[in-house]
């Protein structure tokens, strides 16, 4: 991949008391690639994420988003400017319907307008017929109107997918999207994160930055892995050359991979 | 935290769905409720009971002050302490206006007006502005320090309603006769009061019910279920809450100018948090989260209000003064037993549903 990368993480350094979560850490993501953080628990891959997402600010280093320092702004700031967010656990609205929870994503895009005092949301075409299109990518279009909160964990890991989708990211950040799931619904899962990685006619293959726990998942699906530990990058690099690194074997495949 | 978790969705204690706001489920209550009070007037005229047009006009206005407190409460999840400040400040702003020009004196060079057209819209204005300040800073909290800090904003404005000599300090401001209006409509008939509360209340049912169904309401909504999420996906849903805000503010403070002209008296006790807080049980009562409950909630509480005493006075002299005593349990009982308020038990479902 030629040209700039879409994010530059840039020696990044977040402590909470005297403990290191992030340490200098660094990263870049080209447009449309998918990459995989791993690292064993407290490595501090959620912390990572939670800063280019927003939610968190580092104490030293930047963030840029498609060249743009973005360290500053705000979580909805860097939603404008194309970064969509899967929680660890899926944050969706538990009240809405699964069609509403999305049909707000690409509300969120469009803005309120003059239709956004006039016109009755719920029957709003222009933010329905987009939303019908995200819920039916996962697989979640016969479920359209039931309520987020009585959905299954699964079913509400895809509609935060969904919401995401409709969000049309230029970046998807995703925090163990198969964690909890069973082996079908895993593969699945894979399955389709794949196909969203490809993109669509109507939406642009969005970058994906990745945490994930299960090690099948991480390389059926990234080009580039990065290995955290101790707040610390152990290695980065395409995902067969870190598959093959004898420290990154050690400090954990060995024992992580191994089936429980 | 060395992990910075996201915070788990507030899940509902009951996970109703939501369904957007309006009349569709309870549009028999609203319309049969409408004819009825269209007719009340005329009805208690006919019976020789029309001093109860006043104990009607006065549901009205707190129904409005109420339905516009739940827009906040049972739409935007914000509990806010200090709704009756808005109210009272309402009616101060038309006392203020009366005062200054009956006296002949003036404020910063206006000699007041008592012309409703002018009066009233004023007293929604300066409610509002003055809900700006204080939602932009109470919105930066949540949970229970939105309630205190709403709470310590309305005290603020209580406090400074006794100490404002020109307008009576604590002993209050008395109106002479009520606002004018045009075309020959004269406030001192109080059936023309009553219709004309009726009206406000029915616009703001209206207003409030479709834009809460609207991309504006949906903002409102989507930020009590799930902030976090809103935010994420790029809504200023701070902005949008202050917006909501003003708006039920300036609706607090027409039903304070129309208070003022029902009682033709203004006192700080209007703004102090015991007002606040039975706005909320008139919410609470009423149904959170339905609009037209709250207005149910007032008719209820008020309408207790004025009948128990009479009839515990009537079992034994005296006994009238501890009303209070019957209402805490009934209040208890409808909390307890309807969940959704009182409303649930007239539609005959939970009727809550924060719709």
């Amino acid at each position: 991949m030629t040209g700039p990368p879409l994010l530059e993480v840039v020696e990044v350094t977040r402590r909470f008391g005297g403990l290191a979560a992030n340490d200098a850490v660094s990263l870049a993501l080209d447009p449309g690639s998918l990459h995989a953080v791993i690292g064993p628990n407290g490595a501090g891959k959620s912390t990572l994420l939670a800063q280019i997402a927003g939610t968190l600010r580092p104490d030293t280093g930047r963030i840029r988003l498609g060249g743009r320092d973005i360290t500053r702004l705000s979580p909805r700031r860097r939603a404008r400017l194309g970064l969509a967010r899967g929680f660890q656990i899926s944050s969706v609205l538990p009240r809405f319907s699964a069609l509403e929870n999305v049909a707000l994503a690409v509300q969120a895009r469009r803005g309120l307008g003059l239709a956004g005092l006039l016109v009755d949301a719920a029957r709003d075409r222009s933010l329905n017929r987009p939303a019908v299109a995200a819920l039916a990518e996962v697989g979640l279009a016969d479920q359209a109107a039931v309520p987020a909160g009585a959905l299954s964990h699964g079913a509400r890991r895809r509609l935060e997918l969904a919401i995401c989708l409709a969000q049309t990211p230029r970046l998807l950040l995703l925090d163990e999207p198969v964690a909890g799931m069973g082996p079908d619904e895993s593969r699945a899962t894979v399955d389709l994160l794949a196909r969203i990685a490809g993109g669509a006619d109507d939406r642009p293959a969005p970058a994906i930055l990745l945490i994930e726990h299960d090690m099948d998942a991480v390389f059926a699906l990234a080009d580039r892995v990065t290995v955290l530990v101790q707040g610390r990058v152990l290695a980065s690099g395409p995902a067969a050359e870190v598959r093959a690194d004898a420290a990154v074997r050690t400090a954990y495949l060995g024992t992580a991979a191994a089936p429980p | 935290m060395p992990h910075a978790a996201p915070p788990a969705p507030p899940t509902p204690p009951d996970p109703a769905p939501d369904r957007g706001p309006g009349p569709r489920r309870a549009w028999w209550l609203i319309a049969g409720g409408g004819l009825a009070l269209v007719a009340l007037p005329g009805l208690l005229t006919a019976l020789g009971q029309d001093f109860y047009i006043q104990l009607a006009t006065r549901i009205l206005v707190y129904g409005l002050a109420a339905a516009s407190l739940d827009v906040l409460i049972g739409y935007g999840g914000l509990v806010s302490f200090g709704h009756a400040a808005f109210v009272g400040l309402g009616s101060y702003v038309v006392a203020a206006a009366f005062h200054h020009q009956t006296t002949g004196t003036s404020l910063f060079g206006w000699t007041g007006t008592n012309d409703a057209l002018v009066a009233w819209p004023l007293a929604m204005a300066v409610s509002a502005a003055v809900a700006v300040p204080i939602g932009a800073i109470s919105l930066r909290t949540a949970g229970i320090q939105f309630i205190m800090i709403t709470l310590a904003f309305s005290q603020m404005l209580y406090f400074l309603a006794v100490s404002l000599r020109t307008y009576g300090g604590a002993d209050g401001l008395a109106l002479w006769y009520p606002s004018r209006l045009p075309f020959g409509l004269d406030l001192n008939d109080p059936t023309t009061l009553y219709y004309i509360a009726l009206g406000a209340l029915a616009l703001f049912l209206a207003l409030a019910g479709h834009l809460l169904r609207t991309r504006f309401g949906r903002i409102l909504r989507g930020a009590r279920d799930n902030d976090t999420r809103m935010q994420a996906i790029g809504f200023a849903t701070g902005r949008i809450r202050l917006a909501w805000f003003v708006l039920a503010a300036a609706f607090a403070g027409l039903a304070g100018a129309l208070d003022a002209n029902l009682t033709l008296f203004v006192a700080p006790d209007g703004l102090a948090w015991a007002q606040s807080g039975e706005l909320i049980v008139m919410v609470t009562l009423g149904g959170i989260g339905t609009l037209v409950g709250p207005v149910l909630g007032a008719a209820a509480w008020l309408t207790l209000e004025e009948l128990l005493p009479e009839l515990l006075d009537g079992i034994a002299a005296g006994l009238g003064a501890h009303w209070k005593i019957i209402m805490g349990p009934l209040l208890l009982g409808v909390v307890l037993f309807a969940r959704r308020g009182l409303i649930g038990l007239v539609t005959g479902r939970p009727a809550g549903h924060a719709r």
